[in-house]
């Protein structure tokens, strides 16, 4: 028998998506049928998430309250460090998530722990536990294990792993707070807009435009598509050399890089060297260019070799 | 000093051992001092590699890598937009397996007698596909597809520009109604198919005709007079719509429509008048840069609320001098810069915006052709990069204004300076030995192309 | 006032690689190296801070690996980096990110620095756990995800914002001195001058090896490794997926990525 403990995370009294994806990527670490998947809580308002997290497959929920409401990495250490004593699991996941990022690798200081992060594949090959995770920018997967290590930490890549959503009654019990002196401090959260036309260095969502657009009156209607897609207006450098949309919304080298960008269209971008190094590290970019062997295709996700004026007037109609 | 001739140049490049140097000069060496560069850029298996893959790496030097039957090297020649025709011959004549065969039949500089070949004699769809997308693939390989695979790549046919009439009614016939619309925007399509096209009831096919330029005008007035706004908007493009339907769609209810309208070129002063006064923004604002528009007008525009209005009457090629002086004070630094850009803007505008601090005015103003070397001399030494390439990229910037840019910090506008013909040969030399390879690259390249004339 | 900035040498691959005949590394000759992306902002952020105070603040950069990494570091050295110092020996090979944590505490030790930053992660691995696992080693506070920072030399306390997922921020006080990991976008990183890489090639880089540090053989490599590599392989998707049919279906299937992405 062996125990796999979840660590869960929330944020703003809303539970977030990856703690569910987390029970369900234990159920793949199940080997013996009395493996048991202990899921933990932590804050002052532990309870509230109990139903939520209260789905087949998780056998316990365990409750730390203490007297923080939002993330402390100080907290969060010490008390998944208590947790790894008294429950001595044989595998920790966590969400691979800039919360748990800053606490993770404090955990792993004994020589007997494994540990890996960005998982996105879990199995058992025997007795061995292997996971799998990315290397070389994405180019390439990794297969891992951890001989000789009696417990496994892990933190795991949110959305590989779809939530249960059948609901059970698991066993709640309440452990208590481990007295820890915070050396940081939350003051406020603050809302980017997550859409439309906000700087592009916080937005998620970009349209981006090159030298493919050829003529500055051809501009106007990428940005009035933009708008309509809910999409942040970005550029190379020769559109923004030229004058035709300012230098702030210029992505790359010369530019800025998008760090918060999570879809990228790139529209007309041959993908110069310069340029990719602005968004290069996007997880889904999409690519529009008339040259199958543009640069750009190495680097999207997704490649439509076309006209982007076509593709922009098809994309105005579907929008409507 | 720089070398003085080609001999010269390469001896330099040999001496330096630099794969960059040695690529650059490749075209121009002969006999042994080929053999040395060669044995320079072929020295490191990593390098190879690196040079098969790199943008600027000479169709030379790629013809030459070729010959070194690495698999992967020739893997990374064959994407390699600068290979040319005769290597990816030689290597489709050569080696022949599948993966470089479907590349060879994606490459722009496949020549049409290889792409015939493929597409005789292939069978794997991938690589037809390949061949069926190439723009180089002419009318009778296109043919020759067609009747070896009947529809099966229909939509890629339907699309190419060398695609000939009869191809397309085939297509046309048997096509759903994506094939049909991917038909009829084809130059090629033939009347006959326009008019059985403009009795179509599907929407999409509809909004395709209507942007077709050889449509017969009543059908096409008969399309702007159409239910569905998607099809209005895309007749309203249409420059062979008559004055008294672009009149009509002026005032159409669908502001997609009205915008459509607004962005043709040939509108009339009372129309441009008319639409002047629309209530969205997008339709003013395409008017604000038609270079018909009424000066009067124009200058209402010059107060409208929307500041990307404004911006557009500073970008009006057009656009009074008066107007411009306005502008230039615009609480909105992006209106500003416009101003600043403008191929209008007298020197005493420039003067004054040149004390601006908004980053996209001063990048305007080391744009622009008018501004005197003394500010451009000053905004050279501006911390800002994007200013500081302004200046670059200034077409009338002197010798005297470039040289301390010489020793830029960014490699980009060493690169680009390479170039510039205000900077005499001694100037450029001085970077031959650059931090950066790509730099080195260039000016090497640069010299070479000198002595090649 | 000292600041340490820790950077890596990362590889970078170009599509068309090869890998290692035993199937566990790529082949080395594909390789391209070169600074961490992240770590272009962690030093401008030291420099930024170097160049607004009025005490002399040291900006000191360390790294850890062989040879080749020099260049890296002098890359630092040329933007304004007081010194640089490289960890090695060939017992260090196959370190992990835990352990490569490690061993810069031990050279935080040395240094006293008031101050640390490194990037997030790494572009070539993306552990994102080497800046923190440094933190724990010295008992520092610390906080991850860095993108905005309001600290100036010999200051107590400091105000970051943390970027958070789906746009949102978290302004956060920290006691200092502490171990930031510094985000893509939090600045505006400068290019070396060219009299800044001339003099950058004068500057000795100072080289420790692990027991310089007091770390013995089973401290670091693959002894101390938290796991292993069992294999490498190419996944199935490399190149762009090419979106195909006609430019009316091709858009229909980007505005449902389109969808998807917003959740719709």
């Amino acid at each position: 028998m062996k125990t796999i403990l979840v660590i869960t995370e929330h944020r703003r009294n809303e539970l977030r998506p990856i703690s569910l994806e987390l029970i369900t990527a234990a159920q793949d670490l199940r080997q013996a049928g009395d493996d048991k998947v202990v899921v933990a809580v932590i804050g002052n308002q532990a309870e509230s998430y109990i139903p939520e997290l209260s789905v087949q497959g998780v056998d316990e929920i365990i409750m730390i309250k203490d007297d923080t409401t939002e993330f402390d990495p100080d907290i969060y250490q010490a008390t998944v460090s208590a947790l790894i004593e008294s429950q001595q699991p044989a595998v920790v996941l966590l969400p691979h998530s800039i919360d748990s990022l800053g606490y993770a690798a404090t955990l792993v200081e004994k020589s007997n722990v494994g540990f890996a992060t960005d998982v996105f594949q879990l199995e058992y090959d025997g007795d061995d536990l292997v996971a799998t995770r990315a290397g070389y920018n994405q180019k390439v997967n990794v297969e891992i294990d951890f001989p000789n290590k009696d417990l496994v930490i892990l933190t795991v890549r949110p959305g590989v792993y779809k939530p249960i959503e059948e609901s059970a009654t698991p066993v709640v019990s309440t452990q208590q707070a481990v007295s820890v002196e915070s050396r940081s401090k939350n003051i406020q959260f603050v809302e980017l807009a997550s859409d439309g036309d906000v700087d592009i260095t916080t937005s998620e969502f970009m349209m981006s435009i090159g030298r493919g657009i050829a003529e500055e009156d051809n501009v106007e209607q990428f940005r009035e598509l933009a708008e309509m897609l809910g999409a942040t207006l970005g550029c190379s450098r020769p559109i923004a050399d030229a004058g035709w949309l300012p230098k702030s919304r210029q992505v790359g080298q010369s530019g800025k890089v998008v760090g918060a960008c999570k879809l990228y269209l790139a529209m007309g971008i041959s993908g110069s060297i310069q340029h990719m190094a602005g968004m290069k590290h996007v997880p889904t970019i999409v690519a529009v260019n008339t040259d199958p062997n543009a640069s750009i295709f190495t680097i999207a996700k997704y490649g439509i070799v076309g006209d982007i004026f076509e593709v922009e007037e098809e994309l105005r109609d579907l929008i409507g | 000093m720089s070398p003085e001739n080609a001999h010269a140049l390469v001896k330099v490049a040999i001496e330096s051992k630099d794969i960059y140097a040695a690529v650059a000069v490749y075209d121009i060496a002969h006999g042994d001092d080929r053999t040395a560069l060669e044995a320079i850029f072929t020295h490191e298996r990593r390098h190879i590699l690196k040079l098969a893959r790199w943008e600027h790496t000479p169709a030379s030097v790629l013809k030459a890598l070729s010959k070194l039957h690495d698999e992967t090297v020739q893997l990374r020649i064959d994407k390699n937009p600068s290979t040319d025709g005769s290597t990816l011959e030689q290597q489709y004549l050569e080696v022949g397996s599948s993966k470089l065969i479907d590349l060879i039949a994606q490459h722009g500089n496949a020549s049409v007698e290889v792409l015939l070949g493929i597409a005789t004699r292939e069978d794997d769809v991938q690589i037809v596909k390949a061949v069926c997308s190439n723009p180089n693939s002419d009318d009778w390989i296109l043919i020759t597809i067609d009747r070896r695979f009947k529809s099966y790549f229909d939509r890629e046919i339907a699309v190419h520009l060398n695609a000939p009439s009869a191809l397309l009614e085939t297509i046309y016939a048997r096509g759903n109604a994506y094939i049909k619309a991917a038909v009829v925007t084809h130059k090629n399509c033939p009347q006959t198919l326009l008019e059985k096209a403009s009795n179509e009831s599907d929407l999409t096919i509809l909004r395709h005709l209507a942007g077709n330029e050889n449509i017969a005008k009543n059908a096409l007035v008969r399309l702007a007079q159409h239910t569905d706004p998607s099809v209005r908007r895309v007749a309203a493009s249409n420059p062979l719509l008559c004055h008294s339907e672009v009149e009509k769609l002026a005032r159409d209810k669908v502001v997609a429509v009205r915008r459509a309208v607004a962005s043709r070129s040939d509108l009339t002063p009372s129309l441009l008048g008319y639409l002047a006064q629309d209530s969205y923004h997008w339709v003013r604002l395409w008017v604000a840069r038609n270079p018909a528009m009424p000066i009067d007008l124009l200058a209402v525009l010059a107060q409208d609320d929307n500041m990307e209005v404004r911006r557009s009457v500073a970008r009006n090629a057009e656009c009074p001098k008066e107007l411009l002086k306005q502008l230039a004070e615009d609480d909105v630094s992006w209106v500003r810069a416009a101003v600043a850009y403008q191929k209008n803007a007298a020197v005493d505008l420039l003067n004054k915006l040149q004390d601006d601090d908004d980053v996209d005015v001063l990048c305007g103003v080391a744009n622009n052709g008018h501004t005197p070397q003394t500010v451009l001399q000053r905004l050279a030494k501006s911390k800002n990069d994007d200013i500081r390439r302004g200046i670059i990229l200034n077409v009338n910037a002197s010798r005297k204004t470039l040289l301390p840019l010489l020793q830029d910090p960014y490699y980009l506008h060493r690169l680009l300076l390479v170039g510039n013909k205000a900077l005499l040969d001694e100037d450029r030399w001085t970077m031959h030995d650059d931090a950066d390879p790509s730099v080195r690259f260039i000016v090497f390249k640069w010299f070479a192309k000198k002595f090649m004339q | 006032m000292k600041i340490l900035v820790a950077v890596k040498e990362v590889a970078a691959l170009d599509e068309d690689f090869e890998l290692r005949d035993d199937g566990r590394d790529v082949d080395e000759d594909f390789l391209l190296y070169d600074l961490n992306e992240w770590d272009d902002f962690s030093l401008e952020e030291a420099m930024r801070i170097k160049e607004e105070s009025d005490t002399d603040v040291e900006v000191v950069v360390v790294s850890i690996g062989p040879d080749r990494i020099e260049d890296s570091l002098r890359k630092c050295l040329a933007k304004g980096a007081d010194r640089a110092i490289r960890v090695w020996d060939d017992s260090m090979e196959g370190s992990d990110s835990i352990t490569i944590g490690h061993v810069l505490a031990a050279v935080a030790k040395k240094e006293s620095p008031n101050m640390i930053f490194a990037g997030v992660q790494s572009s070539d691995e993306a552990n994102a756990s080497t800046g923190i696992s440094l933190a724990s080693k010295l008992g520092w506070p610390h906080a991850a995800v860095v993108a905005g920072l309001k600290y100036a030399a010999n200051d107590s306390k400091a105000l970051i914002s943390r970027e958070l997922e789906s746009g949102l921020s978290q302004e956060v006080e920290i006691v200092c001195p502490s171990v930031l990991t510094i985000q893509l976008g939090i600045n505006t990183p400068r290019y070396a001058s060219l009299r800044g890489i001339k003099q950058a090639a004068k500057i000795d880089i100072e080289e420790l090896s692990p027991s310089d540090l007091g770390l013995s053989d089973q401290d670091v490599g693959l002894n101390s490794a938290k796991s292993n590599i069992r294999r490498m392989y190419v996944p199935v998707k490399g190149r762009a997926e090419i979106i195909e049919g006609t430019p009316a279906e091709k858009a229909a299937k980007l505005i449902d990525i389109i969808k998807n992405f917003k959740g719709e």
